[in-house]
């Protein structure tokens, strides 16, 4: 199909639209006045919720019934962590763990 | 801070180089990735782009793709006031992982809080829009392969989620994550679950606020 330029910028302007408006609703909210005790309750302990959603995001596309069986990524993402644990130093955590898990996925799965 | 700057090139990249191959500019990478800035939304968009979808449906989509924004304000409005005028900027460029940093950064006391959070948001916004005007641009012409680097953002999660887990007492929160998130995932399947798994935590969270803040109090 012959690209439209006009149709694309459109889309992008929707898209941005929305997402500036979805970005501005919390602060819209809750930053005029003096926060709520739940609301600063909820910035206070939502971050770790958050954390593990989107974790689960990131490997929601990961099949566990057809091979490898999301071996890679489940591994990687334990070594990450487990380096974390140790290091408590992020760089290093993710620069071996992403490295590791661009190896495994060329190689052996 | 290096390895989402190090992401973001490598995943604008791939958003550029989608762009290039549906038939598109610089141009239109550019435009998305300063007005849009975020990485879930784009590179569902050029799909969309192609198969010609209705503005409407353009609409509605993002709204889905990134309602999870709307949580991550809840907690930074006194954080990113400090910023007066570039207040409005803060707000708007706040994805996933500047979020996480954000959420992560303990800076030394030598340094102004308040400058690092705009030069953080600064950088972490330059790197994606070079990243996809780059890859829109001469996409074709490099030839490293680079897949599984977007990786790197999964890892980045994982890290803020150990110094979570590390620097409060209740782990609650994260059991709460983990249960709506699990759960949401395998009902509504991976498409769908975002939105009701973050208003699923928050409701949980809302009802075990005195167990989590007894804990955290202890």
């Amino acid at each position: 199909m012959q690209p439209d330029y006009l149709y694309a910028a459109l889309l992008i302007a929707v898209s941005a639209i929305v997402t500036i408006l979805i970005r501005a609703l919390p602060f819209a909210v809750f930053g005029q006045r003096k926060l709520p005790d739940t609301v600063e309750y909820l910035g206070r302990v939502l971050p770790g919720s958050i954390m593990v959603i989107l974790i689960i995001y990131c490997l929601r596309s990961v099949s566990l019934t057809a091979w490898p069986f999301g071996i890679p990524e489940f591994l990687c993402v334990l070594i990450c962590g487990l380096l974390q644990f140790k290091l408590k130093n992020s760089i290093p955590s993710i620069a071996i763990a992403t490295a590791l898990y661009m190896v495994l996925i060329r190689t052996v799965f | 801070m290096l390895p989402i700057i190090f992401s973001y090139l490598v995943v604008g990249f791939a958003f550029g180089i989608m762009m290039q191959e549906a038939g598109y500019t610089w141009l239109h990478a550019l435009f998305a990735s300063v007005f849009i800035y975020s990485g879930s939304l784009q590179i569902a968009l050029v799909p969309m782009i192609v198969a010609h979808t209705p503005l409407l449906v353009m609409a509605a989509s993002a709204f889905l793709i990134n309602s999870r924004y709307m949580f991550y304000g809840i907690g930074f409005t006194e954080r990113f006031k400090k910023q007066g005028l570039l207040y409005p900027y803060m707000i708007f460029a706040f994805p996933d992982e500047v979020y996480c940093v954000f959420c992560g950064t303990n800076y030394p006391s030598d340094v102004d809080p308040v400058k690092c959070d705009l030069w953080s948001a600064v950088l972490c916004h330059l790197s994606w829009i070079s990243g996809g005007v780059i890859g829109a641009a001469f996409g074709d012409l490099i030839p490293l392969d680079l897949s599984g680097i977007d990786f790197a953002a999964t890892c980045l999660f994982v890290c803020i989620f150990v110094n979570q887990w590390m620097e409060f007492k209740s782990h609650l929160p994260m059991y709460v994550g983990l249960a709506s998130g699990l759960l949401c995932l395998f009902v509504l399947g991976p498409d769908n679950f975002m939105l009701p798994a973050l208003s699923l935590s928050l409701v949980l969270l809302v009802i075990l606020k005195k167990r989590v803040m007894e804990k955290e109090e202890s």
